[in-house]
């Protein structure tokens, strides 16, 4: 009896997905892109653990066991630098990044003038839509040696011989965190000023009534109401403080800055596609990725601890 | 009600309009540099407006047979890559908007997993090798294929729309092909013109998979990826064949040239791009 029951459910079910045969035909494409194009990499951390050269089969290299990642902390050259360069630049670029955006949010919404606000929400993510060939163009014909900047400010008598920014490891930081802040200032603030849409006007008018002027209207109404969507966006920022974009630094590190402005993602390309250490390389990638997922799990963790706002 | 401008407003107003200063004027700068005319002197220095007027730079761009094959690649970049995706993506989602499809639950957890996870460069960088895609057009539009976030953000779309009519065509005899070509495909155009701006946009920005895949292959580079080499390993030295045809140009002036070029089919699309932004179609999957 209950076999019966069981053998005509299972029917059932194939009969269905015959039925449903055309949905997943429709799904194979993504499935296999997927299948080849994100997972499949995932065997070549083989590489990791094994004297991998380039050109020979993946699965044939000696194992190496852990010498790749102790070398990468072992090996003075490697570790501190990079480790330094990517954190310090990332978690400046990613708070600062967030409180410009905050700010701007705020005060954008003061405007009077609802055209005026348009056009200045408009220009801010004007930059965010630019490649990063692009935008180093643009600060390259302002800030280089014989840039814009260099040149009028020689022509006015205030400084003797140019300032190099683009070249110079003093200013690796300071260079890429306001790029970052002014680049990435419009996107931020979308979140923010949808945020702000969604505030009830009830709490603005009970702040009225109780004689609030309008800076009283800012930090007790509207900042309040933006902190959730601040953390949300500082927990999802957070998972992603050991990567960067391998465009902007392939772009802004050079010969003369590269002490100060080498970041993970650099250093893998560097080690792996120009020196051709592969496996030095992808150990390297291995330690980045398992960084980032404790880093992103621990802070949605403390988060949800903390003040009840959490990704998953 | 309408209340006096005061002071706060006039410095907040200020203040808005230097922010939006530094966001344009940049760019400005480049596009007045590339306009000046070489001929006069005053330097590099700063601008409001183009010294002179002159489009020779820009005449010596168009005529140099590797920018303009490298704006053709970029072109086609942006229209094949996005249209593969689109159609990838968009089948995609609507199998998965389907809850009593069987097994839904395991392809959906397998695709979403795959957002957060990365091998990272070097097994990618091997894997494009083994599948024989280095040296290949196909190398830029085939690993965003599948692009995991669109599937999602069309798919939230699709089920935002009334159910009643998919389950009329289906009782009339439909098929499912039928139904999404027919009755869902034609209704999500504002999420697919969104999704496709944004590929478009990914696309005609993108240099580094030149550098990594096709670095030995000149015929390949997206114009992206020749300002790349003018910028940072070396400016073209066209003056003297320029001066031969009596344009007036230097290395520098045709660097702003071409960053006014590349930029321009941004341009083009900002307005579209800017108003589906700020609608928050885009940013609205994040949330969910």
């Amino acid at each position: 009896m209950t076999q019966g029951v069981q053998v005509a459910g299972r029917r059932g079910t194939l009969q269905k997905m015959v039925r449903q045969r055309q949905l997943y035909m429709m799904l194979l494409p993504a499935l296999a892109s997927v299948a080849i194009f994100t997972y499949a990499p995932l065997f070549g951390w083989w590489m990791a653990f094994s004297d991998y050269k380039l050109g020979k089969p993946i699965f044939d290299a000696p194992w190496a066991g852990l010498k790749y990642f102790i070398e990468f902390f072992t090996d003075t050259a490697g570790a501190g630098h990079v480790i330094l360069n990517t954190v310090v630049m990332n978690v400046s670029a990613l708070v600062l990044g967030l409180v410009c955006a905050l700010a701007f949010a705020i005060f954008l919404k003061e405007v009077r003038w609802k055209w005026f606000r348009r056009f200045v929400q408009s220009a801010s993510f004007f930059p965010y839509f630019m490649s990063w060939v692009i935008i180093y163009a643009v600060i390259y014909a302002l800030f280089s040696n014989d840039g814009a900047v260099n040149a009028s400010l020689q022509s006015l008598g205030l400084i003797d011989k140019s300032i190099n920014i683009l070249g110079n490891p003093k200013t690796s930081w300071g260079l890429i965190i306001t790029v970052d802040v002014w680049n990435i200032l419009g996107y931020n603030s979308v979140m923010f000023i949808a945020a702000i849409a969604g505030i009830p006007d009830e709490q603005y008018e009970a702040a009225r009534i109780d004689g609030a002027t309008r800076f009283h209207e800012m930090w007790h109404v509207t900042l309040p109401n933006l902190i959730p969507t601040m953390i949300v966006l500082l927990i999802l920022g957070s998972g992603s403080i050991f990567n960067s974009y391998l465009d902007q630094f392939f772009i802004f590190t050079n010969t003369l800055n590269i002490s100060t402005m080498e970041v993970f993602d650099y250093y893998i390309y560097r080690f792996g596609l120009k020196l051709g250490n592969f496996s030095y390389a992808t150990a390297v990638g291995v330690i980045k990725t398992l960084i980032s997922l404790v880093l992103l799990v621990g802070v949605n963790w403390l988060s949800r601890k903390a003040t009840d706002q959490s990704l998953f | 009600m309408k209340k006096k401008i005061s002071t706060f407003d006039v410095v907040n107003g200020l203040v808005m309009l230097l922010i939006t200063i530094t966001m344009i004027y940049p760019f400005w700068y480049v596009l007045c540099y590339s306009l000046s005319d070489m001929g006069l002197t005053g330097g590099s220095q700063l601008l409001l407006w183009p010294r002179g007027f002159s489009l020779d730079s820009y005449q010596v761009a168009f005529s140099n047979a590797t920018i303009v094959h490298g704006f053709l690649i970029s072109v086609a970049r942006s229209v094949i890559g996005p249209f593969l995706m689109l159609v990838v993506s968009c089948m995609a989602a609507f199998a998965l908007s389907k809850n009593d499809l069987i097994g839904i639950k395991w392809i959906r957890r397998f695709l979403f997993f795959s957002m957060y996870v990365s091998a990272g460069l070097l097994p990618g960088y091997i894997l494009i090798r083994m599948l024989g895609l280095t040296g290949t057009f196909w190398v830029y539009v085939l690993p965003g294929v599948a692009n995991v976030f669109n599937i999602v953000l069309i798919r939230a779309y699709i089920e935002t729309l009334p159910a009643g009519l998919e389950e009329s065509a289906m009782i009339d005899g439909a098929t499912y092909a039928t139904v999404f070509l027919r009755i869902v495909l034609p209704l999500c155009v504002p999420v697919i013109a969104a999704v496709t701006l944004y590929a478009c946009v990914g696309q005609w920005n993108s240099y580094i998979d030149a550098q990594l895949y096709n670095y030995r292959n000149p015929e390949l580079y997206p114009v992206q990826y020749i300002l790349y080499n003018y910028i940072a390993v070396k400016a073209p030295t066209k003056e003297a064949s320029a001066a031969a045809h009596g344009l007036i140009t230097t290395a520098h002036s045709l660097r702003m040239s071409v960053t006014v070029i590349t930029t321009l089919p941004i341009l083009l699309v900002y307005p579209f791009l800017q108003k589906y932004f700020a609608s928050g179609l885009l940013v609205g999957a994040i949330k969910a």
